[in-house]
């Protein structure tokens, strides 16, 4: 049935634009005029794989992994190192910061200083606002 | 440089690295199915054209997506067939009268543009117009391309016997149509 019809075609060449060889040409030219940026940003492409440069977010991120670690680590060094030296400093000036904020009578923050208990005598005075100290 | 002995998947593979000569090799080989299947789609000739370079470009563009490159031209002729229908909805949109064909071709002495030849294209278009869209792509390349129905099965995604089905029923309808010009 195939060999039948290939036998007896109709002719549909009027509707084929590229019988012709010149115009047939000229698309061809034109297409290819129009895919030049195309095959040139692939010609680039292709050139930077075969290089070893080739940018993707995987490259971009592995590039920084190694200094951003060392960095870390580098800032974590630090900020031990100033932790502890600050630490022994930043207690006393909050515990000072607690009598103040309370407004106690000095002998009063005296005794929180040394961690002593008041005596009887201690306390009467203080509240009587005497002068024993 | 490419010829007939290199597989499309060579092509392919050589034109996603930027290589011209094999990307033309591609045009040259199949840049008439991709216009068998816009015509089928639009019936106008110069409309056709200029789908098929836009769908040959949007190939390039998206050639890493071309999964069988081995396959290249059946989705050179989706992509045909997707940019035609875009350009028809386009254009009902735009609501304008069909293009002229004669108007937007360019040069004198283009045998395109000789009368009788306009005439009987005219004709053609007419008697197609009245077959199915998948009818005309099948007789389209079937006639126009040469390929056999086991081709046109695989570039449409059809079964053999409907594809020597529609082709079948398009002649018919042609030779009824065009009797006097083709004299059955």
């Amino acid at each position: 049935m195939e060999s039948d019809e290939l036998k007896d075609r109709i002719d549909l060449s009027a509707l084929d634009p590229f019988v012709d060889p010149v115009r047939r040409d000229d698309f061809v030219a034109h297409t290819l005029e129009r895919a030049a940026l195309e095959l040139a940003r692939r010609r680039r492409y292709a050139a930077d794989q075969a290089r070893g440069t080739g940018i993707s977010i995987f490259t971009v991120m592995a590039g920084w992994a190694r200094p951003a670690l060392a960095a870390a680590a580098l800032a974590v060094l630090v900020s031990g190192l100033a932790l502890r030296l600050a630490r022994p400093h930043a207690e006393v000036v909050a515990q000072a910061g607690v009598i103040e904020a309370l407004a106690l009578p000095t002998p009063v923050e005296e005794w929180v200083a040394e961690g002593r208990t008041p005596s009887r005598a201690d306390l009467i005075l203080t509240l009587e606002g005497g002068t024993a100290w | 440089l490419y010829g007939m002995g290199d597989t499309d998947a060579t092509l392919v593979r050589r034109s996603r690295q930027g290589d011209a000569a094999a990307f033309e090799e591609l045009v040259r080989r199949h840049m008439r199915k991709a216009y068998l299947t816009a015509l089928a789609q639009l019936g106008d000739v110069a409309a056709a054209e200029d789908v098929t370079q836009d769908a040959l470009i949007a190939a390039l563009e998206r050639l890493d997506d071309c999964r069988e490159p081995e396959h290249f031209a059946a989705w050179l002729i989706r992509i045909a067939r997707n940019k035609a229908h875009n350009y028809r909805r386009r254009e009902r949109v735009r609501s304008t009268l069909p293009l002229d064909a004669a108007d937007r071709m360019a040069g004198g002495s283009d045998p395109f543009r000789d009368a009788s030849r306009d005439e009987l294209r005219e004709n053609l278009l007419q008697a197609l117009d009245t077959l199915t869209e998948r009818q005309r792509e099948a007789v389209y390349l079937f006639e126009v391309e040469g390929l056999r129905h086991a081709e046109i099965a695989e570039l449409l995604g059809l079964k053999e016997g409907n594809v020597r089905y529609h082709v079948f029923q398009a002649r018919r309808a042609l030779r009824e149509k065009l009797g006097g010009v083709y004299g059955e």
